[in-house]
């Protein structure tokens, strides 16, 4: 029984190492949660603004900036608050946050990211404001696709909704606030819930 | 017929659990770092090296010496051989659990 109990022991191990060697395991649901709060209260100010301007027309290229600032400060906050999380549960769980794994994923989702802002930055140079929240969520999409390989699995569902959501969006741009807020606020709440659920709240010291 | 002795099939080489645990890394990433492999598994720079050797002379896994700046980053992937011995000693593992149940 008891050398039964070591094989048990030793297979356990050997699966132990090789997901935590290959994946990143540390990846915070809570900080994804926080992250899609961030980006809803995001879009509801966008929303507030657009009507705002609706009613009182002034500049539209003052509205367009101020857009653009209050976009790149979410894109920021959310981005901060994935990794302080993260950041505090690989603490808690004891495994490097600057590990192999938090390596390549980061790598694997950088690359198309920065490869697909060139081209959001021409969208946005060519003042095809209506293609913004599509090409984002598809960017988004595609590099969270290429991410999940060195994570959970759940992240794949994530990317496949971004990217569908992106791509519906292409045909109704009218409601592209919407998918964004959709896309970014509703989705990663989703996937932050079953993060925490399925992985973070079993977490032992 | 007598079943032949399923131990007989257990490597000796993985009796090591530093061992079993560098190549069940090594099994999964394409190549891994002396350095993260030191973190992982929570060992000593001597330790690891030595078993690291025992390894590299059994031809379970390669060596790829390079450098990061000045500093050296050596890198380790798993031998064709490494791999084979690795699944067998993995599955004689499983089925003397099975046949233990």
């Amino acid at each position: 029984m008891d050398k039964q109990y070591k094989k048990i022991t030793e297979l356990d191990a050997i699966r132990k190492l090789m997901e935590r060697s290959s994946t990143c395991i540390g990846l915070s649901g809570l900080g994804g949660v926080l992250a899609g709060v961030l980006a809803l209260v995001g879009a509801s100010l966008a929303y507030h603004w657009i009507e705002d301007f609706k009613e009182n027309t002034y500049a539209v290229e003052a509205l367009q900036q101020k857009l653009l600032l209050l976009g790149a400060a979410i894109f920021a906050g959310a981005l901060l608050c994935v990794l302080f999380f993260s950041y505090r549960r690989s603490k808690k769980i004891r495994i490097p946050f600057w590990n192999s794994a938090t390596r390549r994923l980061f790598i694997s989702i950088a690359v198309p990211f920065i490869a697909g802002s060139f081209i959001f930055l021409w969208v946005l140079n060519n003042q095809f404001y209506f293609l913004l929240p599509a090409v984002s969520l598809i960017i988004y999409g595609i590099a969270i696709f290429c991410g999940s390989y060195y994570t959970t699995n759940e992240s794949r569902y994530l990317a496949f909704a971004e990217m569908i959501l992106g791509c519906i969006t292409i045909w109704q741009p009218a409601y592209g606030l919407l998918f964004l807020a959709t896309g970014f606020g509703v989705l990663h709440i989703l996937y932050g819930v079953v993060i925490w659920f399925r992985y973070e709240r079993k977490d032992v010291r | 017929m007598t079943e032949p002795n399923p131990i007989k099939n257990l490597n000796k080489i993985f009796d090591h659990r530093l061992r079993l645990g560098i190549m069940s890394i090594l099994a999964v990433n394409k190549t891994y770092s002396f350095n993260d492999l030191k973190d992982l598994l929570q060992v000593t720079d001597g330790n690891l090296a030595s078993h690291i050797k025992i390894l590299e002379e059994n031809n379970y896994l390669s060596v790829i010496k390079g450098f990061i700046g000045r500093k050296p980053n050596t890198l380790y992937a798993i031998t064709r051989e490494g791999k084979d011995a690795l699944k067998q000693h993995i599955e004689t593992l499983a089925k003397l659990i099975d046949t233990m149940d």
